[in-house]
């Protein structure tokens, strides 16, 4: 970590007035730096976010009791849990040097601890946060640097050659779903309560990133009306067919999320900005129609466009959610201090609406900022790679990350219609928060690489 | 799954029943948020950092220009919600209905008052522990004209179609925002929304109100000279004031809820005839038509149509000799039913249709309009008839058969009168602009018609309205109501008649002949309002 934070500093001069400034504001508040810079699990900033963390849970619980609740151990449980299973991350990081972003860490654990608080607030009082499953938080933090001792120092690659698998397993998993999935609340779900479908999150962008690394050469520098017309051909068969199975399930907020992710890697493989708008007009155009012909779909663009029309039919919800933002207002009724039992599917969908209402709108800014710089860090990541899969697979999984917040939170405040999709980190599920961990892991992994070579070929 | 142990603890017991804790709690929520940022902060330093070791390229800056957009646009939808959300009215109304967080500011966003033409309250808010409460300064009297606002039992009449107005909706003017961003600060503050001001007279409300005691039925009077409702009045009343659950229980006797000025739907019997007057003397009738004793009918199949003095004689065993040969003024101030199913006949049907729609009777008329509400007097019910159909003709000419109007209806039928023949649209929003409706008859034949009115109170049916104070033109109605049942007893007119300043309607249900049940009624109402000085000869 000492490697990481000095050149920032030394080629600060080279970029004129900005970066002075901060080596100004660092000197003045020398004091965490250098600890950190002395032991490398402070650099991920494990200390202050436990603190953060513990003074929320505290909230929690002291709500939780004025409510005429006993305390139980098992309200502790989530939060060790949560704080044991970071320790062991930012441990076996600083002992596997870990080079890559901190901010990645930091703001992974910050996320997941601000996604237990939620949880463990909804707990009792939303009724499928009833049940506590451990096995969450140790297992997230076990697939996490599992995908990051794969994906690290370019060692990204050996995945490379299972993107058809990737794309088979995809196919597989979709046809299957169909066939073996039960309904429940509009979505299909395998036996358990499972959401398997989540793992498409993740085969999609591999499978994505190798077809394009594949016919890389040939989409490199094409503007869309001259396409490479055999790939081109190949992929809308390919992917209109899976979107079918898909759409037959009537899960359109995935199929939304994963044509996102592919079309990020498009664009990141054509380096090309008219692709992106072309797409996103095909994607535009695509959507519209699909939601003219599923009935479910029309219902939640009506609910966006004028949730008034039917209060307390389809715009019930939304209208549920936003009471909640208005109820808490400026700072919030408080952690624990907030009626999310008034809230449909609050644990799942609406859980930025629980979050807003309890924190406030200054929280939501600040837990937009905390997104927000996750984002760059992923970008930044991405924009690291060299290798063609290792920066089409990074931009796959920042893209499913992006979207996948975004269309959440958008669709609680009303920017966009509600689509079903979770939030990261946050929402209640361990699949959910499985995949996240796969991305977190990955990008942790990929933000490694070139990292250091380059940092070397600098200070040299 | 491994199995956790799981029992009560106690250690931050001694804590959290500390009066301390508030305070605690307090500290920790300010150290939560000033911890986030201060943490983002940091973050934002080491990603500067980082950002010095990515390769370059435009494309990514884009990227992240839009996504930094998006979060943007997050944000400002949510503040739209989260603080701005009290200038939507219909989020606030969501929120007040539906919302069962108590701690909701817009529990106690309040609706603003309701004030009559003279500026007096009529209806304002109060607050009690269990909410926003409206109270009904006149109790029953408005009951009807401005419906009622209940936490339970929801909104009615002008209370529900202006809600978004009173609630403060679309607030606009530096103050109001000044106000709001105060309210954002202390969430227990809360404005009341703006006033509104209607049309009613509170002092013609009540007599009219006093009136109609004991009775069923309704009261209405316009201002012809611009459509202003002055009064609205229905009896049998309720206190919105004191809601009950009998009152929306299954069948209700006598509807108390209905307002039977603008909701009620009965024949007009006799008031009718004033439109088809008007209809024969568009289509250029003049002179007379012969009246014979034993009535008129189209076809032997049918059963006659008789002046009410053939019955009265026949009950009384002597003869009915018949009112003879009848011109329409005279025709209209005895009432003959004889006469004007014969004159009815005479005119096409279309005629009929188009004089109707001419009165507004055949369209909603808003009396109170805003793009989101409006509170509407609904169409009559004209009856299905054509050319061929002679005899529902005829019937509809006496206004009777199929043919149902509200109290109104009736009010804008004598204010098209008044005004030379062109209807004017009745409203309660004194800000609406002035509406008039079409022309059921010429200006030359309306003088006329106002002149035949007048005539009915001086020397026929409405005798008994013929005041000294000021001069009155009007016209009786007795609508049967079938077999065995009393008729409802109509009246209807406008005084003064050479400088016509009031229409009015006023029916009674089952209340006999129009000339000693309903038109009493007009006439006291008209003298309390000359004595007053509302109204000047």
């Amino acid at each position: 970590m000492t490697s990481k934070k000095h050149p920032g500093k030394n080629s600060g001069g080279k970029r004129g007035q900005a970066p002075k400034k901060r080596d100004a504001k660092r000197g003045q508040a020398p004091k965490t730096p250098k600890k950190s810079a002395a032991d490398g699990s402070g650099s991920f900033f494990f200390f202050p976010v436990l603190f953060l963390v513990m003074a929320g849970q505290l909230l929690v619980l002291g709500a939780r009791s004025a409510e005429g609740r006993v305390l139980m151990y098992s309200d502790l449980w989530p939060f060790g849990l949560w704080a044991f299973s970071g320790a062991v991350l930012c441990l076996v990081l600083k002992g596997g040097r870990f080079s890559g972003s901190s901010v990645l860490v930091a703001g992974g654990l910050l996320l997941s601890g601000i996604g237990v608080l939620v949880r463990s607030r909804m707990r009792g009082v939303v009724p499928d946060v009833s049940e506590m499953n451990v096995l969450i938080q140790p297992l997230g933090v076990a697939i996490l640097l599992s995908a990051w001792m794969l994906t690290r120092k370019g060692r990204v690659k050996i995945l490379q050659p299972f993107w058809g698998l990737a794309a088979l397993a995809a196919f597989a998993l979709a046809g299957g779903m169909l066939l073996l999935g039960t309904r429940y609340r509009g979505g299909l779900y395998a036996p358990g309560g499972m959401t398997p479908t989540e793992l498409l999150k993740l085969f999609v962008p591999l499978a994505a990133a190798g077809f394009f690394a594949r016919t890389h050469s040939r989409w490199q520098g094409r503007p869309p009306w001259f396409p490479p017309l055999v790939p081109l051909i190949l992929l809308l068969t390919v992917w209109s067919g899976f979107c079918a199975l898909l759409a037959l399930q009537r899960d359109l907020g995935l199929v939304m999320l994963l044509s996102l992710i592919l079309l990020a890697v498009l664009i990141c493989a054509t380096a090309r900005v008219s692709w992106g708008v072309a797409a996103l007009g095909g994607a535009v155009a695509a959507g519209w129609g699909v939601v003219r012909v599923f009935a479910h779909g029309a219902r939640r663009v009506d609910a966006w466009i004028d949730p008034f029309s039917d209060p307390t039919g389809s715009g019930w919800q939304v209208l549920q959610g936003l009471s909640g933002l208005y109820a808490g207002g400026l700072a919030g009724t408080g952690l624990g201090s907030g009626r999310p039992d008034r809230l449909p599917i609050a644990s799942s969908d609406f859980v930025y609406a629980v979050y807003g209402e309890e924190l406030g709108f200054l929280g939501s800014i600040c837990l937009l900022f905390l997104f927000a710089h996750l984002f760059r860090a992923a970008i930044l990541a991405t924009r690291r790679q060299t290798d063609a899969f290792a920066h089409l697979f990074a931009a796959g999984i920042t893209a499913a990350f992006v979207v996948q917040t975004l269309v959440n939170i958008a669709g609680v405040v009303t920017l966009l219609p509600i689509t079903g999709i979770t939030l990261p980190y946050i929402s209640q599920g361990g699949s959910s928060y499985w995949v996240t961990s796969v991305w977190m892991g990955c990008l942790m992994g990929l933000s490694e690489t070139g990292a250091a070579g380059k940092r070397k070929a600098r200070k040299g | 799954m491994p199995e956790l142990p799981d029992a009560p603890f106690s250690w931050f017991d001694p804590l959290l029943t500390d009066e301390a804790w508030p305070h605690l709690a307090l500290i920790l929520r300010v150290f939560l948020l000033l911890g986030f940022g201060f943490l983002l902060i940091r973050f934002s330093w080491r990603l500067r950092a980082e950002r010095q070791t990515a390769l370059p390229g435009a494309w990514p800056r884009v990227m992240t220009g839009f996504l930094l957009l998006f979060l943007v646009a997050i944000a400002w939808r949510q503040a739209h919600w989260q603080l701005f959300g009290r200038r939507n009215e219909n989020f606030v109304a969501f929120m007040q209905r539906y919302d069962r967080r108590e701690f909701n500011p817009a529990h106690r966003v309040r609706p603003g008052r309701i004030l009559d033409r003279k500026g007096r309250i009529l209806v304002v808010s109060g607050m009690t522990e269990r909410g926003v409460q409206r109270v009904y300064r006149y109790g029953p009297v408005f009951s009807h004209a401005l419906g009622y606002n209940h936490p339970v039992y929801g909104l009615t009449g002008l209370e529900a179609a202006a809600r978004s107005v009173l609630l403060g909706g679309g607030l606009r003017s530096r103050e109001d925002l000044i106000a709001m961003g105060a309210e954002l600060m202390d969430r227990e503050r809360h404005a009341e929304g703006p006033s509104l001001t209607t049309t009613l007279d509170v002092d013609l409300q009540v007599s009219a109100y006093e009136l109609l005691e004991g009775r069923r039925g309704a009261v209405v009077v316009l201002d012809i000279r611009n459509g202003d409702v002055l009064a609205m009045v229905s009896r049998p009343e309720f206190d919105p004031n004191r809601l009950h659950p009998r009152l929306f229980a299954g069948q209700v006797p006598d509807a108390p809820l209905l307002n039977r000025a603008l909701s009620g739907r009965y024949p007009p019997g006799s008031v009718y005839k004033v439109l088809i007057a008007a209809t024969a003397l568009q289509d250029g009738f003049s002179g007379t038509l012969d009246t014979p004793p034993d009535g008129f009918t189209t076809s032997p199949a049918n059963p006659r149509i008789r002046d009410h003095q053939y019955y009265t004689a026949e009950r009384e065993g002597r003869v009915w000799r018949g009112h003879g040969q009848l011109g329409l003024g005279e025709a209209l101030a005895k009432s003959s039913n004889v006469f004007f199913a014969q004159l009815g006949v005479r005119s096409d049907w279309d005629a009929h249709v188009r004089t109707a729609d001419a009165a507004g009777l055949l369209q909603p008329i808003a009396l109170w309009e805003r793009p989101e509400a409006t509170l509407a007097v609904q169409p009559a019910r004209l009856p299905q008839l054509s050319n061929q159909a002679p005899y529902g003709i005829a019937q509809y000419s006496i206004g009777q058969g199929d043919l149902l109007v509200s109290p109104m209806h009736m009010a804008m039928v004598a204010a098209a009168v008044a005004r030379g023949g062109q209807s004017v649209y009745p409203r309660l929003d004194p800000k609406m602009p002035l509406r008039t409706g079409g022309w059921i008859c010429s200006a030359e034949n309306a003088e006329t018609l106002k002149w035949m009115m007048f005539r009915v109170v001086r020397e026929g049916t409405g005798r008994g309205i013929d005041l000294a104070e000021i001069p009155v033109a009007g016209k009786t109605g007795t609508a049967q109501t079938g077999a065995g049942r009393e008729s409802h007893s109509w009246f209807m007119g406008f005084a003064p008649v050479s400088e016509p300043r009031w229409a009015f309607a006023v029916l009674v249900e089952q209340g006999g002949y129009g000339s000693q049940t309903a038109l009493p009624i007009a006439r006291d109402l008209l003298r309390e309002g000359v004595r007053e000085g509302w109204l000047k000869p």
